[in-house]
């Protein structure tokens, strides 16, 4: 079977300029003066692989590249000249909950909103709609404005429309890193539905729990390299080491 | 690695965001709709009274020109500002989705299109009272409506990219819609403008699409055909230029939001 991903040599290097010039009055008094941009090496030299139906932890210290990295496999940013990305399956576009929900909407709204960047059509979620929103324990709340939601009920709703996406792969960032223990429950409840229908699912994650729990192997980066990859326990080992450092 | 988007998708995302942005924009709400009326409506009151009773113009129906220039030039000023803002407007969204980015700029320029259609109503309620016969001519506005929605997102694509480097072009693009109101045949006739100087002002690809529009809809001044197909195609253009500006630039403008 083929790997779902296979990374190799990926690296990625921003231009950064030494100086934020961000508008045209400070580009004309600055005119005279020179900025140059400096190049950020943000992922050096990154290679591994995932196979199919593998659930893979990232962690890594903030700023490490974790992100960056998750993002250049959505293809939100492109890779360096040189970097080799192959996917075999569609990836799931979104990468947190609840992004593209809209204050100014209704709750309702912003699940056909949500769900329409998330690949499904206008039938799939009038199908769907009723399941959505008793997952989420809104039924009263979906004629509301989504910005007099609490925090905890709007994580809710948009952790019930991510729900609903049927990609074979998956790439989550921090999602545990909202809400309570029982909606953790819930995304474990979530991640265990997953791997019985053999997706492939890529979690950015602080939290050990989750990757002792789920992981079948994980991956750590610590500045811009690849530190470890391997089993769970092993990378932890590594990363907690690190941390004390 | 580029994944290109399934057409369906993009299609179902555009009217998604489009509505989103209609609906945001006259805050979900038959009042809403009013207040957003009240800017082009409040501007021709004033326009009209200076106009007809200082300056004494008789031309007949001018009521109605003036109210199809000031409605089809708000259009032009919000749909241009809303695009402007499309990308960096919606910065969260890019950087944590991958989705066809240059949807989210068309569909802020469409919602402001859908407004347009409304707008159109009440100058058609005016027309009506003001005692304008329909006629056949008037399908040929359907084209230059097109026109105009194509020039506006055109602009709207450049616009929204170079804001991303240069955070204060709103504040330009002010200055040059507030020239442009007054260089652009909206409150006087294209007539009055001197021979000599009305090919420069056709270089304004909107002076153009009024000086029809009034034709075609009030019956004030005339069109050529070189002239009526000549505004469509510098329309055509501008929006396939701003599609390749867009294209361009894109990634890297996802990473400098």
């Amino acid at each position: 079977m083929q790997p779902a991903i296979t990374v190799k040599n990926l690296s990625k290097t921003f231009r950064l300029p030494a100086e934020r010039r961000g508008t045209l009055r400070e580009r004309l008094m600055k005119v005279h003066r020179r900025n140059d941009k400096m190049p950020k090496r943000t992922l050096d030299n990154i290679s591994f692989e995932i196979q199919q139906g593998e659930f893979f932890g990232i962690i890594g210290r903030n700023g490490s590249g974790k992100s960056t990295l998750l993002k250049i496999l959505a293809g939100i940013y492109q890779p360096d000249k040189g970097s080799h990305i192959e996917i075999h399956g569609r990836i799931a576009p979104m990468l947190e909950l609840g992004v593209g929900f809209n204050p100014e909407l209704t709750g309702r709204e912003n699940v056909y909103l949500s769900a329409t960047i998330l690949g499904l059509t206008r039938v799939e979620i009038d199908a769907r709609y009723d399941e959505i929103i008793r997952f989420a324990e809104l039924e009263n709340f979906m004629e509301l404005q989504v910005k007099h939601y609490s925090s905890g009920m709007a994580v809710r709703l948009a952790f019930a429309v991510a729900m609903q996406v049927d990609a074979p792969i998956m790439l989550l960032d921090e999602v545990l890193a909202v809400g309570d223990f029982v909606f953790q429950e819930k995304c474990f409840a979530y991640f265990e539905e997953c791997k019985r229908k053999g997706k492939t699912l890529i979690l950015v994650t602080h939290n050990p729990e989750a990757m002792m729990r789920f992981g079948d192997r994980a991956l750590m980066i610590h500045e811009s390299k690849v530190e470890i990859v391997g089993l769970p326990q092993e990378v932890l080992k590594v990363y907690q080491q690190a941390q004390k450092a | 690695m580029t994944t290109t988007f399934d057409k369906s998708y993009f299609l179902r995302l555009f009217l998604t965001l489009t509505w989103a942005n209609f609906k945001m924009r006259y805050y979900g709400s038959i009042l809403g709709y009013v207040w957003s009326l009240l800017k082009p409506l409040a501007l021709f009151g004033v326009l009209y009274f200076v106009y007809s009773f200082v300056f004494k113009q008789t031309a007949p129906h001018y009521k109605l020109f003036l109210l199809l220039g000031i409605i089809l030039w708000d259009f032009f000023t919000q749909a241009t500002v809303a695009g402007m803002n499309g990308f960096i407007g919606n910065y969260q969204m890019i950087r944590k989705v991958y989705l066809p980015r240059i949807v989210l700029v068309m569909a802020a320029i469409s919602g402001s299109f859908i407004g347009l259609f409304f707008n159109l109503i009440v100058f058609a309620i005016f027309a009506i009272f003001d005692g304008v016969d329909i006629h056949w001519r008037m399908l040929w506005f359907i084209p230059l409506l097109a026109a105009l929605y194509l020039l506006v997102t055109g602009i709207g694509l450049v616009l929204s990219i170079i804001v991303v480097k240069v955070r204060d072009m709103l504040s330009v693009w002010d200055v040059f819609l507030q020239l442009g109101f007054w260089l652009t045949p909206i409150i006087y006739p294209m007539s009055m403008v001197p021979e000599k100087l009305r090919f420069l002002m056709f270089l304004n690809p909107i002076a153009g699409i009024l000086t029809y529009s009034r034709y075609l809809l009030v019956g004030i001044g005339g069109l050529t055909k070189v002239g009526y197909c000549y505004v469509l195609g510098i329309s055509l253009l501008v929006f396939l230029l701003g599609v390749a500006v867009f294209k361009w630039k894109e990634a890297e403008m996802v990473e400098d939001l």
